[in-house]
Order: C-alpha cells, then sequence, then structure tokens
C-alpha cells in the first residue's frame, strides 16, 4: 500500500518535553511534508495553537483529538483513510514484564514506520546506525535488512550524518555445527555477509561494527558507544501469542537506548523508500 | 547421516531460540509459573506415600508367575506371609505364662489388618489338630483342647497333643523352646479390594506383638517378605536422613568450589525443586514409592547438580569476561543448550528404556527416572539460568574466574600428558587392560541372592537374626517353592495323579538344597496308614479309590482347590540361592518333561523362591537387554549430535569401561544382580554420558578452530574439565556416606554410586581426551578464511 | 436262559476279559521302574534282612538297598517297579523275595542284584476269583444236592458273596498290598496281604495258589505277620486281634484265642516263646501259642516288628522305640537317636541295622 507524504505525531500533553513535537518540525521541514497532530486529550486549545504555530513555519499542519486509552483504536481508525508515512512519538520509558506496553502495541499493529523519539539533539552531523541481521536464512529477515539498511542510508543522506552498521551475532552454541561453535568464526562469517549485502545496495558505510549479541545488549551497546543519534532498526511485529511469548527485538532495546529508535515493519520496506526520497 | 542428524537435531536447535527469548524476555512470568507449579507439586509430593506390593516385585509374563496368578486364589498363604515365633528364654512352652501368651498374641495377630485370618495357623487356632490311631479308629482333636485351664495337667496334655499333631519342627520348635505363629496376608483384600499397606502392618507387628510381649524371658522373632518391606519403609528415615547430608555436603563444597553465595544456593535450590517435581509428578500420576526406588530422587539431585555446576561455572566465565548478570546468564543458556538437552534426553530416554523389563517395580523406577530427568530440562536448563539472570554470581566468583582464565594451571597441565600420543596410548592401554579384568571378574556375577536371609538389611539386623534364629530352631524353612500340579476337574485325587506326586515328592529329595516337601500326597499317606491302625506298611497311595477318598476326608487348607483341579506342593529349601534355585527349577522341568501329561501338568511356580527363581530367570536376560537399551539410545543420541563414530568412540567407551568395572565390583562385594541392584548400572550410564558430553562438546569448540587437541584440552580442562572433575568429586563424596546406612541395600549402593561417579569422571577428563588423540579426532571440519585465521592466532595467543 | 441275558452275560465277561489284558497306565508305579536317589538310604525303609553277607533293606517308592558293609554305605539297586515294598525274605545267599503294594511280587536270584516281577495284583485277583469261582460250584452242586442243609446254604452265600467281591476287586484293579512273605524251605512259601489275601507256593515261586479261603476271615481283616516256630507251626496275626495257627504245614488252619482285640503287626520265636505284638504297645508272650500272657514294656508305642537272634530279641515301634530283652521277660528301651518310628531290625556280626521312617539307622553298640 502507498504511503502519503504526511507525518503524523503524537503529542501527550502531560509531556512536558515535546520531543515528538520537535522531532516532528524537524523531519516535516527537511521532507517538505504535511504534518497531523494527535493530540491526547479533550481541550484542544493548546493544539490549535500548535497548528498556527506550524502553519506560520510554512507546515501544512492538522490536527486531530482523542482520549489516551483510544491511542491505538485511532490510530488505526486513522490509517484507514489517511496512509501516513511516518509516526512520531515520545518514547515511553516503563519497562513492562507482565504486560506489553503501549509503545510495542503500536510498533505490533500500525504498518507504518514508527519513530520513537527519546533525545531532543539534532540529528544532523551525528551517527545513524543501521541494524542488520546479515546471517539469518529467512527471506523476511533479509528484505527487512534491506529495508532498513535503505533508510539508514537514506536518513544519513538527509541529516549529513555518518551512517554505521550494528551486527549482532549469536553466542557460539556447543555441540551446534562447527560453524557455530567458535564465536570468532561466526562473527567473522557475520562481517563478510554484511558487506556482501551492502555491496550489493551499493551502501558505503564507514565500518561494520560486529559484536557478540544477543541485539538487545549489542545493539545499543554500539548505539550508546558512537553516540548515535538515531538507531534504524527493523521488527517482525510479532503480535498475539508468539508476541506474548517471545515478543520483538525492537521492542526490547528501546529502554537500553540513548538515542530514537525508528522501527521499520516487516514487508513495507519496500514501500517507504519512495516517501523518503525526496 | 548428515542429512538425517540434521532433520532431527533442527527441532532442538530451532527451539533453542524461542526458549532463549521467551525465557529472557519474560523472567518473572516464567518465575511465577515456576513458582506456582512448584507449589502444587510440592503439596503432591508430601502426600507420596510408600508402595510396595508383592506382585510389583515378580516379572508378571514369565511362565512362572502366569502359572501362579491363574491359580492364585486357590492358593492362600503361600503367597505373602509372615511368620512370628515366640520364644522363651528359659524353660520350655509348657507352661501356663506362656500358653497365655501365646493364645494372646495369636489373638492379637488375628485383628491386624490384612491377615487372612482363615489360614492364620498357631497351636491356638482350631485348624492346627492331632491325631492318633486306636483300635476303635481314628481319634483327634485340636491341641490345646477345649477344658484347657492351665494347670499341669492342661499342659502335660498339651504336651501329648503337640507330639501327636507332626507340627515339632512346623509351628513347634524342634527343642520346645518357642513357637510359631503363621500369618497369611492379604496383598489385595479379596472383599474390599484395598492394597496391604506394609508400614502400618510392620508398625502393628512392632508395637502390638513385639514390644508389648517381648520381656525377660519372652523373646519375638519375625520373619517374612512384608517384614523385610515393612523394615525398609521404617529405615526409609534414616535414607533421607543421609540424602540430607549429602545435600548439605553438595552445599558447602559448591560454596567453596565458586565462591558465590547465589553459585551455591541456586543450583542446588533447583536441584532440589526437580526433586519437589518429580516426586509431585509422581504422586499425581498416581505411583507411590517402593523401597527398591527410593534412590531415584537422590540420582535426579545428582544429575541436576552436575548440569546446574555446568551453567554456573559458564554464568562465571562469561561474567569474568564483563556480561552483566543478564547477559551471562543469557549467554551461557544458549552455549549449553544442545549438550544439557541432549545429555538429558538421551539419560531420559535410556531410562525410558528400561520398561522392556517385565517387572513393576523396575518399570516404576524406570518411569520416576525419566520423569526426574525430564523435569531437570525445565528446572536446571530453563529456571536456573533465569534466576541467575536475575541475582548474578557475585563479584568474587567473578573475579575468581577471571584470575583462573589468566593463569596457567600447572595441575591441569600434568593431565595434558595423557593427549599426547605417548601419554594416550598409554591411558587407553591401561584402560583395555582393566577392561579384561573387569570382563573376566564378572564373570562371577551372580543373579540372585547370595547369602541367607535379607540381603537388603545388615546381617546383624534384627530381622536377619529371626531369620537365623527360625531356620536354626525349625525344620521348615522359609524359603518355598511351590510346584503347581494342574489337572481336569475332580482329578487331583485320582490314583494317577496321587501317586505321580508321591514319586515326584520322592524324587525331589535328591536335588540339592530341597530340605523337605508337602502335599496332599503326604495327608493321603498319613491318613491311610492311620486308618490302619497307624501302620507304617500302610503308609503310601492306596490303588484304591474309596480309600482315597476317605483319607482325604479332612484337608488342610491349601492343599487343594475346591474343585479339586490343583494340587500344590510345597517344596521347603534350604536358601533362596540362585545356584540352589537354579537347580530345582532345572530338576522339576525335567521331571516335568518325562513324567507329565495333559492331564497331570507340573507346573511352576508359586512361593517366594519360585517367584525369585522366575526374577532370577528374567533378570539374566533383562541385565543386558537393558544395557543394550540404554547404550544403543545414549549413543544414536550422541551420534546424531555430534555426527562421527569416532566422537561416539570417545564418549561411549569410558562409559562402558565403568560398566564393566562396576559389574566387577558388585562381584567382589558378593552382590548378586537382583531387582533392587539391576538398574543401578543403567543409571550410572546416564550420569556418566552427561560428562562425556560436556567434555566433549567443549573440545570440539577449539579443535574447531583448528587448535591442537593438547591446547584444546587443557582450555577444556580448565573450564569444562573443573565442573566435571568437581560434581564427580562431590557426588562421590556424598555418597560415600552411604556405607554407613543401616540398610545395607543403601550402603551396597552407596559403593557401587560412589565408584561410578569418580570413574565417569576419571573416564570422561583421561579417556576420553586420550581416545580422541588415539583416533586422530583433531582435524577441525571448518576451514577458515585466510586472513582470519592469522586473528585467529594472535586472539588464542592471548 | 433269553437271548438277551446270554447277550448280557456274554458282554460282561468280554469286557471282564478286556480288563485283564488292559495295559497299565503310562507311569503306573508297577510297571516304572524306581527313581535312582543319592539319599535313598534315608528314605521310608520297611524291611531288612541278612542274604549272607549282603544285608538288603527294602522300603517306599520301590526302594532296594544292598549293602556290603553291615550296614555303613548303601547302593541303590535298579528295580522295574516303583511301588512301596514292605517285606523281603531272603531263602539262601542268592535267592530272595520282596513283596509290596499293589500286589508285587518280585524276585532275585542274584542276592539281591537284580530283580524281577513275579505277580503282581491283576494275577493275584484272576488267582483269588478262579480258586473263589471252583468253590461256588462246588458249593452250588453240593447244596443242589442237599438243598436243605442251612450250612451248606450259609457257605453258599458266603461264597457267592466272596465271588462278587473278588470281580469287583478284579474291576478295581491290582490294588490289594502284600504285606509279609515267608517260606519255610526252598520250595513251599506264603504271602499275605490286605484284605484276609493268603498266596502258597509249592514249587518255589513259580506258581502260586489262593490259600485265603482256609482262613476263618469272614470281615475280611488283614493279614499283617507270620511266622514259623521250632516246632514247624505256623502263626499268622493280623487286624483286630486276628490269630491262626497251622500244625499242618499250611493245609489247614484253627482260629486261636487272641488276647487282644487290637491289631497285631509281627510275631516271633525267641528261646522257645513266640511273641506277639502290636498296636499301643501290646506285647504278650506263649510257650504253646494257646495261652498268652501279656508283658509289661513301659512303652505304649505301638511295635511294628521284631528280630530275634540267638541270645536276645529286638523289638520295633513307633515313636523311635527300641526294646531289647535277653530272656524274654524283661524288656530294656534302647536309645535309637531319634523319635521317627522304627519298623525292621537285623543284627549282623554284632551289629545292629535298623530301619524305619528316616530310612537305615545304625544302632550304637550297647552293653547288657
Amino acid at each position: 500500500m502507498p504511503f502519503d507524504k504526511q507525518i503524523l505525531v503524537v503529542i501527550d500533553p502531560k509531556d512536558s518535553d515535546e520531543l515528538a513535537l520537535h522531532r516532528g518540525q524537524l523531519i516535516a521541514k527537511r521532507l517538505g511534508c504535511a504534518i497531523n497532530l494527535l493530540w491526547l486529550g479533550r481541550d484542544d486549545e493548546p493544539v490549535i495553537r500548535l497548528v498556527k504555530q506550524l502553519q506560520a513555519e510554512g507546515l501544512s499542519a492538522s490536527y486531530q483529538c482523542c482520549m489516551k486509552k483510544a491511542l491505538l483504536e485511532t490510530l488505526q481508525a486513522l490509517w484507514q483513510t489517511q496512509h501516513f508515512g511516518l509516526l512520531i512519538k515520545t518514547c515511553d520509558p516503563r519497562t513492562h514484564n507482565f504486560t506489553t506496553s503501549a509503545d510495542a502495541h503500536l510498533l505490533r499493529e500500525l504498518p507504518c514506520p514508527v519513530l520513537l523519539v527519546k533525545h531532543d539533539s539534532s540529528w544532523q552531523s551525528g551517527v545513524v546506525v543501521g541494524a542488520a541481521d546479515p546471517l539469518s536464512e529467512s527471506v523476511e529477515q533479509r528484505s527487512l535488512n534491506r529495508g532498513v539498511m535503505g533508510l539508514a542510508k537514506e536518513v544519513a543522506l538527509l541529516t549529513n550524518a555518518e551512517l554505521r552498521v550494528a551486527v549482532a551475532t549469536p553466542s557460539a552454541m556447543m555441540a551446534a555445527n562447527p560453524a557455530l561453535q567458535s564465536e570468532a568464526m561466526i562473527q567473522a562469517r557475520a562481517k563478510e555477509a554484511m558487506q556482501q549485502q551492502l555491496a550489493d545496495l551499493s551502501i558505503e558505510v564507514g565500518d561494520i561494527d560486529v559484536g557478540e549479541g544477543p541485539p538487545e545488549y549489542w545493539v545499543p551497546q554500539v548505539a550508546n558507544q558512537l553516540n548515535a543519534s538515531v538507531v534504524v532498526i527493523g521488527t517482525r511485529a510479532r503480535g498475539g501469542i508468539k508476541g506474548a511469548l517471545i515478543g520483538n527485538t525492537a521492542e526490547r532495546i528501546l529502554h537500553r537506548l540513548n538515542a530514537d529508535v525508528l522501527v521499520l515493519r516487516t514487508g513495507v520496506s519496500d514501500q517507504i523508500l519512495p516517501v523518503i526520497k525526496s | 547421516m548428515n542429512k538425517l542428524s540434521q532433520l532431527i537435531m533442527a527441532p532442538i536447535k530451532g527451539s533453542e531460540e524461542f526458549a532463549e527469548r521467551f525465557l529472557f524476555h519474560r523472567r518473572l512470568l516464567v518465575l511465577v509459573v515456576f513458582a506456582l507449579a512448584t507449589l502444587f507439586l510440592a503439596w503432591q509430593a508430601v502426600q507420596i506415600r510408600p508402595d510396595a506390593s508383592f506382585v510389583k516385585m515378580i516379572p508378571t509374563s514369565h511362565p512362572y508367575v502366569v502359572n501362579y496368578l491363574k491359580n492364585r486364589d486357590d492358593l492362600s498363604g503361600l503367597g505373602n506371609s509372615v511368620r512370628v515365633a515366640v520364644a522363651v528364654k528359659e524353660g520350655d512352652i509348657f507352661t501356663a505364662e506362656y500358653q497365655q501368651a501365646l493364645q494372646q498374641i495369636t489373638d492379637e495377630l488375628f485383628f491386624i489388618p490384612g491377615v487372612d485370618r482363615a489360614a492364620l495357623k498357631s497351636i491356638w487356632t482350631p485348624n492346627v489338630r492331632w491325631t492318633e490311631v486306636t483300635e476303635e479308629g481314628f481319634v483327634g482333636g485340636p491341641v490345646i483342647p477345649p477344658e484347657y485351664d492351665g494347670s499341669p495337667e492342661s499342659l502335660d496334655q498339651v504336651r501329648t497333643n503337640v507330639l501327636r499333631s507332626g507340627q515339632v519342627g512346623l509351628l513347634v520348635a524342634n527343642d520346645f523352646r518357642s513357637a510359631i505363629v503363621q500369618v497369611p496376608l492379604f496383598d489385595k483384600h479379596p472383599d474390599t479390594g484395598e492394597k496391604l499397606n506394609y508400614q502400618a502392618l510392620s508398625e502393628q507387628l512392632e508395637s502390638l506383638i513385639r514390644d508389648k510381649y517381648e520381656s525377660d524371658n519372652l523373646s519375638i522373632h519375625i520373619t517374612g517378605f512384608a517384614k523385610i518391606i515393612g523394615d525398609l519403609i521404617a529405615g526409609a528415615v534414616q535414607v533421607v536422613i543421609f540424602f540430607g547430608i549429602a545435600i548439605l555436603i553438595t552445599l558447602v563444597l559448591l560454596y567453596l568450589y565458586s565462591r558465590s553465595v547465589s553459585g551455591a544456593l541456586v543450583p542446588l535450590a533447583c536441584s532440589i525443586v526437580a526433586v519437589i517435581w518429580q516426586l509431585g509428578l509422581l504422586k499425581t500420576l498416581g505411583y507411590g514409592l517402593d523401597p527398591y526406588s527410593m534412590l531415584v530422587p537422590f540420582l535426579v539431585f545428582a544429575i541436576a547438580v552436575s548440569h546446574g555446576v555446568q551453567i554456573v561455572n559458564t554464568i562465571a566465565l562469561e561474567s569474568a569476561r564483563g556480561a552483566d548478570s543478564w547477559l551471562a546468564a543469557r549467554r551461557a543458556f544458549r552455549a549449553l543448550y544442545i549438550p544439557g538437552l541432549t545429555a538429558l534426553l538421551s539419560d531420559g530416554i535410556g531410562f525410558v528404556t528400561l520398561m522392556v523389563i517385565e517387572i513393576r517395580v523396575i518399570q516404576d523406577l524406570a518411569i520416576a527416572a525419566s520423569l526426574g530427568v525430564a523435569v531437570i530440562i525445565l528446572t536446571n536448563l530453563f529456571l536456573l539460568p533465569v534466576i541467575m539472570s536475575l541475582v548474578g554470581i557475585g563479584k568474587t566468583a567473578t573475579k575468581r574466574a577471571a584470575l583462573a582464565e589468566q593463569k596457567q594451571h600447572s595441575g591441569w597441565q600434568l593431565l595434558t600428558w595423557f593427549a599426547r600420543p605417548r601419554g594416550a596410548f598409554t591411558a587407553v592401554g591401561v584402560a583395555l587392560v582393566l577392561l579384561g579384568l573387569g570382563l573376566f571378574q564378572s564373570q562371577q556375577l551372580q543373579i540372585g541372592d547370595l547369602d541367607t536371609g535379607a540381603p537388603e538389611l545388615r546381617p546383624d539386623s534384627r530381622y536377619n537374626q529371626d531369620n537365623r534364629f527360625i531356620t536354626e530352631n525349625y525344620s521348615t524353612s522359609s524359603d518355598i517353592f511351590v510346584v503347581m500340579v494342574g489337572t481336569e476337574n475332580e482329578q487331583c485325587s485320582s490314583f494317577e495323579t496321587l501317586s505321580l506326586v508321591d514319586r515326584f515328592q520322592h524324587y525331589l529329595t535328591d536335588i540339592k538344597g530341597v530340605q523337605s516337601s508337602v502335599s496332599l500326597v503326604d495327608v493321603s499317606r498319613r491318613v491311610t496308614s492311620g486308618l490302619n491302625e497307624g501302620n507304617l506298611k500302610w503308609r503310601t497311595v492306596s490303588r484304591n479309590q474309596l480309600v482315597i477318598n476317605a483319607s482325604l476326608s479332612y484337608v488342610p487348607a491349601g492343599l487343594m482347590n475346591p474343585s479339586c483341579s490343583l494340587l500344590p506342593v510345597i517344596i521347603f529349601l534350604d536358601d533362596h540361592k540362585a545356584s540352589t534355585l537354579t537347580g530345582v527349577t532345572q530338576a522339576v522341568g525335567q521331571f516335568a518333561d518325562q513324567y507329565g501329561s495333559e492331564q497331570i501338568r507340573f507346573e511352576m511356580a508359586a512361593g517366594n523362591s519360585g517367584f525369585e527363581a522366575a526374577t532370577n530367570q528374567v533378570i539374566s536376560t533383562a541385565q543386558y537387554q537393558m544395557l543394550a537399551w540404554v547404550y544403543g539410545v545414549v549413543s544414536l543420541l550422541c551420534l546424531l549430535t555430534f555426527r562421527s563414530f569416532k566422537t561416539l568412540i570417545c564418549i561411549i567407551a569410558p562409559l562402558a569401561l565403568t560398566s564393566v568395572l562396576c559389574q566387577a565390583l558388585m562381584a567382589s562385594m558378593g552382590i548378586g544382580v537382583k531387582v533392587a541392584t539391576l538398574p543401578v548400572i543403567a543409571l550410572g550410564v546416564g550420569i556418566g554420558v552427561d560428562y562425556g558430553i560436556y567434555i566433549y562438546s567443549k573440545l570440539s569448540t577449539y579443535l574447531v578452530q583448528g587448535m591442537p587437541l593438547r591446547d584444546a584440552y587443557l582450555n577444556t580442562l580448565k573450564t569444562t574439565g573443573k565442573s566435571v572433575a568437581f560434581t564427580g568429586m562431590t557426588l562421590a563424596i556424598g555418597v560415600v556416606l552411604w556405607v554407613m546406612s543401616p540398610i545395607k541395600f543403601q550402603a551396597d549402593m552407596g559403593i557401587l554410586l560412589t565408584f561410578m561417579f569418580l570413574w565417569n569422571m576419571l573416564g570422561a577428563l583421561i579417556l576420553l581426551p586420550a581416545l580422541a588423540c588415539v583416533l586422530g579426532c583433531e582435524k577441525s571440519t571448518v576451514t577458515l578464511p585466510k586472513k582470519d585465521s592469522r586473528k585467529q592466532e594472535t586472539e588464542n595467543a592471548l | 436262559m433269553g437271548s438277551i441275558q446270554l447277550k448280557l452275560r456274554w458282554l460282561l465277561s468280554a469286557t471282564l476279559l478286556l480288563q485283564l489284558f488292559l495295559p497299565v497306565a503310562a507311569n503306573d508305579r508297577l510297571t516304572t521302574p524306581a527313581v535312582k536317589t543319592v539319599r535313598a538310604s534315608q528314605a521310608l525303609l520297611l524291611d531288612i534282612t541278612a542274604a549272607g553277607q549282603q544285608l538288603i533293606a527294602v522300603g517306599d517308592q520301590g526302594v532296594v538297598l544292598r549293602s556290603s558293609d553291615e550296614g555303613l554305605s548303601w547302593q541303590q539297586i535298579q528295580t522295574p517297579f516303583s511301588v512301596m515294598l514292605t517285606s523281603t525274605f531272603f531263602t539262601d545267599e542268592q535267592r530272595g523275595w520282596v513283596v509290596g503294594h499293589d500286589g508285587l511280587m518280585a524276585f532275585t536270584n542274584d542276592a539281591g542284584l537284580s530283580w524281577q516281577t513275579g505277580l503282581d495284583g491283576n494275577q493275584i485277583n484272576r488267582l483269588r476269583l478262579e480258586r473263589l469261582q471252583e468253590l461256588l460250584l462246588e458249593a452250588e452242586s453240593l447244596s443242589d444236592a442237599d438243598p436243605d442243609n442251612e450250612a451248606l446254604l450259609e457257605r453258599l452265600d458266603l461264597l457267592s458273596w466272596q465271588v462278587d467281591d473278588a470281580q469287583v476287586a478284579q474291576e478295581e484293579g491290582p490294588s490289594v498290598p502284600l504285606l509279609d512273605i515267608l517260606f519255610t524251605s526252598p520250595e513251599r512259601g506264603y504271602l499275605l496281604g490286605g484284605y484276609g489275601l493268603l498266596l502258597r507256593t509249592d514249587d518255589g515261586g513259580q506258581s502260586w495258589q489262593y490259600w485265603g479261603d482256609r482262613l476263618e476271615n469272614p470281615d475280611s481283616f488283614h493279614l499283617n505277620a507270620m511266622t514259623v516256630d521250632h516246632r514247624g507251626f505256623l502263626y499268622i496275626a493280623g487286624e483286630a486281634g486276628l490269630l491262626f495257627r497251622s500244625i499242618d504245614d499250611g493245609v489247614s488252619w484253627e482260629t486261636l484265642d487272641s488276647p487282644y482285640e487290637g491289631s497285631f503287626f509281627a510275631v516271633t520265636e525267641f528261646d522257645h516263646q513266640l511273641f506277639l505284638m502290636g498296636l499301643r504297645g501290646h506285647l504278650y508272650r506263649s510257650e504253646d501259642g494257646l495261652d498268652w500272657i501279656a508283658v509289661e514294656t513301659g512303652s505304649g508305642a505301638t511295635l511294628n516288628g521284631a528280630y530275634s537272634s540267638q541270645d536276645k530279641v529286638l523289638l520295633l515301634g513307633a515313636g523311635g522305640t527300641v526294646l531289647q530283652s535277653s530272656d524274654g521277660l524283661r524288656f530294656k528301651r534302647l536309645d535309637s537317636g531319634g523319635r521317627s518310628s522304627l519298623s525292621a531290625a537285623v543284627i549282623i556280626d554284632h551289629k545292629t541295622v535298623l530301619v524305619g521312617e528316616q530310612g537305615v539307622v545304625m544302632l550304637e553298640a550297647n552293653d547288657e
């Protein structure tokens, strides 16, 4: 399904930092696309002011109101009419042990890319880290890799940032295939595979950071070390029982990162690039 | 084979990702679920009861037992009975005090639940009579006359009656200083269907009889299968205490080894949880614990500890490399997943194969052991890492692990000699010599009991003392072998049947180990003689059927069945040694072949010695069957995991050596292979294979990177080898204390298990690498890209 | 007689004849050899005798034992039968006899090394039936000649009954036990058995005649023991105090007044005195066989057998009883070493060998 050149920003009135709003402003300006505000509250006076502000800056802006607890339904309803190309939200810091967090629900249910904002600094001339899994044999994962790397490259171009790749390799398993028994060998293979895939996409990177996983550990490790501004990561968006039992890596790294997280959903990677390429 | 292996191993490997992500993303949920399950199963576990049963001990599809079960209803008192001997220390039994005590004891026994009242026998029961021939013919009466009043004349009358009753040597001792009450039991009450509660019975015997009546002048001696079981169950408390001590020792040593409180407590706790789950599941499935499978919980504990230690050790290593507790635990989980799972699956499936042995007790043990091992997968492979991810291993342990990795252990260095050609061949050579010696010595391994009495208990135990007392003072032993002579209806008292059985009993006198025999024929002979004024010349089976019928007008219970189609010949043996039983069964078989026919069938066997003969036969084939199955399963799984026959030999050969040496040890210690000891060697295989799989897995991760065997072996020793050595030693120390147990069965098992723990450990640490060297397992199977191999060397050098 | 009755009679005779030739069932103890056992000398043995320097002991299950060393060691001789053997008698060193249950009589000509069956119960039944049928025909013709003679009619009744009884016995099979055997000369011998059975041979055992009709034994009591005294008089003692004497070498027999109503099991002569003994330890002594005096032995155990030698007489009984006397008046109890019943004894070279319930028992040398 095609994406509209429109971004949707979720604004929580209780959120004093207005991280999502600022980020949304910057991106909308950069891409030159329309911005739609989703206000989580009844009182629409503040949001009307914000809309006027944005319009004043030359952006095409509009707004909706909804209740916080109806966020997901509202978004899904919205999606039926507007196929916004990007959803921006402030990252909810709470971690959940028993239930799925609101952010995770968003990541699973919405077909569009989601940007969860964690800091206010500009991405300009920063570091963009793309997280990929080159050793996976699954077709879905491969296409996701392509989508993620493509998206990361575009973002890096747009923001004049350095593009880095974080590859988390699985730990060695004893008594597995010999290829899987040595960490060094696994990492060597992963690096080689990543280079090959990047070459296929004609993407040049600064360096490939290969490290022993799991991804929940390594990707934040790399991102924090490099002081990345944004991490681009894909998600398999497992829902239902599978989602309840094993979850999605993208959801799991949210609380470990200082950088913003741009999550690309499986299956839509091909459609999103045209939207971003301007 | 690679394809097949991949096909079968793929689910295991695939499952790892799922399990890992679930366990480490949903830790609290996992903990809650496990906690709830543990609570439920603990509640079940404390309700578990001893569940001993006579029929469970015997091979129910062996022809002897089939014959017995067919005729079970007609054979009263021959399955399961207890003998209570009441003895005076001074004087003889013909005193008023003694007779009063004997009468009261007989009455007490009458009312104990589970007793077959109709078949209860003592000189005070009405079914024990005296007979005499006079000019008028037969006279007779109960041994205790109705007008008995305790006066000297009455007592004299009793003495005369006892002499005339033929019970001297049977119910009255040869020296007249004791008398027996014979107490047959219902394994299952014919009316209510409830099972005999051995524990309650034994307790009642002790409190109602022994404690109440033993005095300065009276001593009570009790023998019988039910008492053995009762004593074993009573001794279970002792058994549990020894388990407890072993667990404590394990805890202390674990702490000293890892210097981490969590690293000691958590594996121990998870292992105990495994035992709780095992017992709880058993109870839920409707099983109980019988005295012969009381070792299984400890074995489950031991196996769980050895896996737990591996994981904790790996966590420590990961922590030393800088990982936090969550990461260390997650990586350790992944690293050990395949070897742990393979080892436990091979244990579990291996134990399940014990079900081929058609003895209920062993089948129950197979279930208990497999359940236990399956549960270990959940508690020690899954739960343990999750808990460790939350509590971490502690700074001390991390520092120690980091130091240890850098140090060059001179101690381990010595062992690497075995990984070099000279050392390897020496080790293999010594192993072959030991194998030869072991095979030679294990020729002497006997099936069945080698001593008299109850070998599960100590020779100086109360039971065995009582057993000796009865054997010395009475003419009938407690080792009974019953041949069931089957005929058509109403033919059991025909002349043809009786004269053939008469011949049979005469034939039996020549068999070594046969003390005497009793059957309907003896009744007919004696009464025929009695009908002719007691003339010895008439003490034979009359050819005249009318005379026969007259001679059998009163037949004591148990010598024929109501439809007169079954005639049991009760043979009293000197002992129940395997050689005696084999001799008897062969002799009876020969007679049956020569003289038996469709009309008169000589079928074996009932009586405790009859069952033991059947059991011995089943066991002699079963022991090899069992080992074949267990080794087969274990080998198959190893083969599928490691995809190499050489690897298979490296892992299995040390196990096989241990099995052979264990058999030799049993032979030297005079432990016979019986129902109780049969599974020990199979269980030992299950314990040992874990070590081999872990060591080989670790070894191959180094070999695969191109390391020479010696270096790979040294690194393995420093990590996995250390855990294996620790586990082997700790469990051996815990178990060796069992030799002090009053239950000889537990003491014997203690020695065998100590031996197996230690020898398996040595085999995995020394023999496995030696075989790897000899068989040339060095070649790695993966070639590295050239530029990275240089990086590899620099990494290894660090 | 009607044709139907004729046919019935023919049928009956045919069936009877058929039964004579019916083979004995497989494993029948009359024709199955005795089981050879190592512990045979501890089996139930009932009689023992000397054949020259050899000792022969016989007993249950067809056991025949032979000892050449005065009872210290025994070999079991293979026999073609396994019935209980009750008595043995040797006419000289080589020729001997043994009798037992199911009408078995066997003989040896080589001092007991091998034995052959001479008679069995079927043959005995036949001999008995034939003889009784003969007597019946005689009695019938006598009665026909003198129809009003009450005594003859009574005898006819008795004989008819006895013939029927004999026929029934024949149908039942060889079930009569032989209890004693005695030869008064190498040719003349007697067999005694249960239910009043008596047989005599004049040709050294090759053929036998039924002799039981000559004894007054209307209740068919068992005939237990027989002896011959120094005058050549024959005595038969039996169940319920039966006592017979023959002074004409066995042709005719008189019923003697019995001193006891219970069974006699043995009769023997010692020092020209007759000793009669049996149930409950009753023992009687007589000079002439007519007057009997009770002998007090102090023992109430049944006496089973007796052995007399030149200088002493031994009585064997139940409960390990051994009574010895050198004058026939006072009996001393000897210790047989146990409580098992004894049946017979023999003294050879001053050694006393007993047999009984537990087999062979050697008596300790005693002092008078």
